[in-house]
């Protein structure tokens, strides 16, 4: 079994903490924020489009005189399924066919891992452009088009724990006492595999959540008058030079969410998982 | 460098190409309805739908399919245009000067700072410069491109206006396309003007572009670098009386640069992927732009083309990156 | 001690700063070291005999470790107030050292002729040419077959014994005053460890060149050299010529060493370990260092004890020196 001992230095990691901080600020922005956002993030009016920050909107309004901090609020929302669907997408089927690949190795391992290597040829933006391309423009197929194009660098990471793992002796042990395939796989070597997974995960939440919105500011990912970030950044370009807020608050939003799972990431790397310095 | 190794690489080369180039068509044919129309148009006539049919071999099993597609991919036909019909693959040639440019210039700006603030960093962990610098980095991967690029465009362009809006030169003064390279034609057209003009449309959105590999090989240099100054042959190259500069730069990250050079390669895509972005900002005429614009087009026929370019050109970066690794390495490049 | 003085060291203190505070890893040591001969400095790992060769060349890990006190004079300066140029000019020029790794201590990334010339570009002002020549002779004179063709190839090429040869030839590349060798043969395998040691005594006796052979092994120092001093805890506990320190050691710390070594108890006798472990630096007890080991401690040993002349030339620092 791994040690989660180290899991208490989390709270000694300064950067793990702030992270944190970040991470339950928009978390709790997400559940709440909704129900105390001053305005409908829907409702337009045409008399106060692209108003400047003020007391009646801190953020301001966009050009259809929404309140951009309300919708920035239920943004939130959105982001942080972005991260756990397309994060849970890539998860779920990389590590299977990285347990799989490493486990087993043999004809499957290279199978699985050549078809790894395809994906990986591809640089990931536009990958997920292309599948989006396919799927057709929409929120759920962005998070299934970022999902995918990650599953090779799940898998990859899964594999060489195992590989490392089933050299170990208590592996062997296991499998002389006669244990069967699949307990050994999630009983024995998927827990011991798990640290470096939870750090790749983590950074993985700030990557789909960048990615997610980059779909979105192209017009790929969610569509207006979804209030996405990426989305709304992109409506705020052509006001740019007349209305700078419309596009820097969202942008705020994106990098702060992104910054809090990189330092979480970052914390948690160094106490579970020194080795995995590279990534 | 033994030919067998740069061999292997090429075959490996080889191997990712046809496999990209399976991924694209078979994606292609996910998609719903007739590939021919798809390919074609809602406007086509039927004569030209059914001779793209014939020519895709529609109604042949798909492994023929594929050997047809390749096959045209192989005489360098990327198919046509659906927006205006003209072949893609010279639609592509015409943009990717501008890309390479732009990719360039950010890549020789993450690279050098990249370097140079890891390296001191390592050199002086912990100090105000290294706490500065870290944090910086931190702030850069976590980054949107494309937030980062319209702030940068509103401060430089639009609050304090010393720099260009976007595109990559002033209408009109265009010099000959010789490189299709903006900074470069100027210069061999002898237009000192332009050539200033063209620097400064290419500065902001190369620093937009530079600014996460920035960020990314920051930190794996300081890392690295902290991991070497602590290896054997590093006090033995301080006892041998040597200058700390040289111990740093010759010893040291000579060593280091190993890690980096990886994660340079692995950046690589990331720019690709960056470019798509900066561009669309920046309204700079190149591929990434091309594709987006194709995207919306709904012209499949330009998208597969642009994503098989990309993909060729990762795979050759990478190939580059092996080489670059085996140059620096003598235990690779003599065992290998 | 007959001849002069090549280098001597007095008080030296090194710090290596920890979380519980400044420990010191060598504290109080006096040394002399005679000129034109292998001196031998014995000890345990942990007993501060690299720490003092890395404090000798200013080398210390950095920020860890630090001089608190003390001085090292060598040709008439103090070492440990020169500032860091002028260091420099004597690292791998005036003293050089080799290290106990050859497998890490050269650079993977340079050929090895490369990182010879180095030196001699460097302290002698050669020519890259001058240099390349020098770098193929030294290579012969440290025995290196086919020495000309070696300084293209690069470490992981070399075997193990190789590669200490070639860091014998940097550090004799400027002919320095001093050699300091830090357990040179501890990694070799053993037959290695024998042409190792001939080597740096034939080379030693060849230049005329002081030699600081730092080791754990008694058998090593019996080989080499003409005079040994024994380090405890960050000191020196004895120091005699290598003959006498053999027949009639002084110091219990040094007893039993000998008892715990197979060749000096011989067929048949008893080996027996010093019972208890080195105390950590930063818990010795007050008065001699290795009163909780001994097996002849009372209650003086809470004292300082004084360095001490046992028999001409033979020092030791106990209460109850033996011989």
């Amino acid at each position: 079994m791994p040690s989660w001992e180290p899991l208490a230095g989390l709270w000694r990691s300064r950067s793990a903490a702030l992270g944190l901080g970040l991470i339950a600020f928009v978390l709790g922005v997400a559940l709440f924020g909704p129900a105390v956002a001053p305005h409908d993030p829907f409702r337009t009016a045409p008399l106060e489009r692209l108003a400047a920050p003020s007391a009646a909107h801190p953020f301001g309004t966009d050009s259809l005189g929404r309140d951009i901090l309300s919708r920035v609020i239920h943004g939130a929302r959105i982001s942080i399924l972005i991260g756990l669907i397309s994060v849970s997408i890539s998860l779920f089927p990389g590590t299977l066919l990285g347990l799989l690949a490493g486990y087993f190795g043999g004809r499957l391992d290279s199978v699985i891992m050549r078809a790894m290597d395809m994906l990986l040829a591809f640089p990931a933006i536009l990958l997920a452009i292309f599948i989006t391309a396919i799927l057709g423009p929409s929120l759920p197929n962005t998070m299934i088009a970022v999902g995918v194009v990650y599953i090779p660098h799940y898998a990859r990471i899964v594999r060489s724990s195992v590989l490392a793992l089933k050299e170990q002796l208590f592996v062997q042990a296991i499998a002389h006492l006669g244990g069967g395939h699949g307990r050994i796989l999630f009983r024995h070597v998927l827990p011991n595999a798990l640290p470096p997974i939870i750090v790749y995960a983590t950074l993985g939440m700030g990557t789909a959540v960048l990615q997610a919105a980059a779909l979105g500011f192209l017009g790929l990912g969610a569509q207006p008058p979804q209030p996405e970030w990426g989305v709304m950044l992109s409506e705020g370009r052509q006001y740019l030079q007349i209305a700078p807020h419309v596009a820097a608050f969202p942008g705020g939003a994106i990098f702060i969410l992104v910054l809090g799972f990189n330092l979480l990431g970052d914390g948690l790397r160094d106490v579970l998982d020194p080795t995995l310095r590279a990534l | 460098m033994p030919l067998g190794y740069l061999g292997r690489r090429l075959l490996h080369l080889g191997f990712v190409l046809l496999g990209v180039s399976l991924v694209v068509f078979l994606m292609l044919r996910m998609i719903p309805g007739d590939p021919a129309r798809l390919l074609l148009g809602e406007f086509a006539s039927a004569e030209d739908l059914a001779r793209l049919r014939a020519q895709m071999g529609l109604e042949r099993p798909l492994p023929v399919q594929y050997g047809l597609y390749l096959g045209r991919l192989l005489q360098g036909d990327l198919g046509q245009s659906l927006r205006n019909g003209a072949p893609v693959a010279a639609e592509i040639a015409q943009r990717l000067a501008a890309t390479v440019e732009l990719a360039v210039a950010a890549m020789l700006i993450a690279t050098f700072l990249g370097i140079a603030a890891g390296v001191v960093s390592a050199v002086r962990p912990y100090s105000l410069f290294d706490t500065a610098a870290m944090l910086l980095a931190l702030v850069g991967v976590s980054m949107p491109v494309f937030w980062l690029g319209l702030m940068l465009m509103y401060l430089f362009a639009v609050r304090v206006p010393v720099l260009p809006l976007m595109g990559r030169i002033g209408m009109g003064n265009e010099p000959e396309a010789l490189t299709g390279l903006m900074l470069v034609d100027t210069l061999l057209a002898g237009e000192g003007e332009a050539f200033l003009e063209a620097l400064q449309h290419l500065v902001l959105p190369a620093v937009t572009l530079a600014t996460v590999p920035l960020a990314i090989i920051a930190r794996i240099t300081r890392s690295s670098m902290l991991e070497v100054l602590q290896q054997d042959y590093v006090r033995t190259a301080r006892a041998k009386g040597l200058d700390e500069s040289v111990v740093i730069l010759r010893h040291a990250l000579r060593n280091a640069l190993l890690p980096i050079v990886t994660v340079l390669g692995l950046n690589l895509g990331l720019l690709l992927s960056g470019a798509v972005l900066t561009e669309t900002i920046f309204s700079w005429p190149g591929l990434g732009r091309y594709v987006v614009d194709s995207l919306m087009a709904r012209d499949y026929a330009a998208v597969q083309g642009c994503i098989l370019v990309f993909a060729a050109i990762l795979a050759v970066i990478n190939l580059v990156v092996d080489l670059a690794y085996a140059a620096l390495d003598p235990r690779i490049r003599i065992h290998a | 001690m007959g001849a002069a003085a090549v280098l001597s060291i007095s008080g030296l203190r090194t710090e290596f700063r920890t979380r519980r505070g400044p420990v010191a890893a060598v504290d109080g040591l006096d040394l002399e070291l005679p000129a034109g001969e292998t001196f031998g400095l014995v000890g345990e790992s942990g007993c501060g005999k690299s720490v003092t060769a890395l404090s000798i060349l200013r080398l210390l890990p950095r920020p860890a470790g630090r001089v608190a006190a003390g001085s090292i004079r060598f040709e008439g300066e103090d070492l440990l107030a020169l500032p860091e140029a002028a260091m420099r000019r004597i690292r791998g020029n005036r003293i050089s050292m080799i290290f106990q790794e050859p497998m890490t201590s050269l650079n993977p990334v340079l050929p090895v002729g490369f990182q010879i010339e180095e030196v001699l570009r460097k302290h002698r002002g050669l020519s890259a040419r001058e240099a390349r020549a020098e770098a193929g002779g030294l290579l012969a004179r440290v025995g290196m077959p086919d020495p000309q063709s070696r300084l293209d190839d690069y470490p992981h090429q070399l075997s193990g014994g190789m590669r200490q040869r070639a860091m014998i030839a940097i550090a004799l590349a400027c002919r320095p005053a001093l050699m300091i060798a830090d357990e040179p043969t501890t990694a070799l395998d053993v037959t290695i460890q024998a042409q190792i040691l001939e080597l740096i005594s034939r080379l030693q006796a060849e230049f005329g060149m002081s030699v600081l052979l730092i080791t754990h092994d008694l058998g090593v120092v019996a080989e080499t050299c003409r005079e040994a001093a024994v380090m405890y805890a960050g000191r020196i506990v004895e120091r005699a010529a290598v003959a006498r320190l053999y027949a009639r050691p002084a110091h219990p710390y040094t007893v039993g060493l000998f008892r715990s070594l197979p060749r000096a108890v011989g067929r048949g006798g008893k080996l027996t370990p010093i019972p208890g472990t080195v105390p950590h630096p930063a818990e010795l007890p007050p008065g001699c260092a290795f009163q909780e080991r001994c097996f002849q401690r009372h209650a003086a040993c809470r004292e300082d004890p004084p360095w001490a002349e046992v028999a001409t030339g033979h020092f030791a620092r106990c209460w109850k020196p033996l011989g």
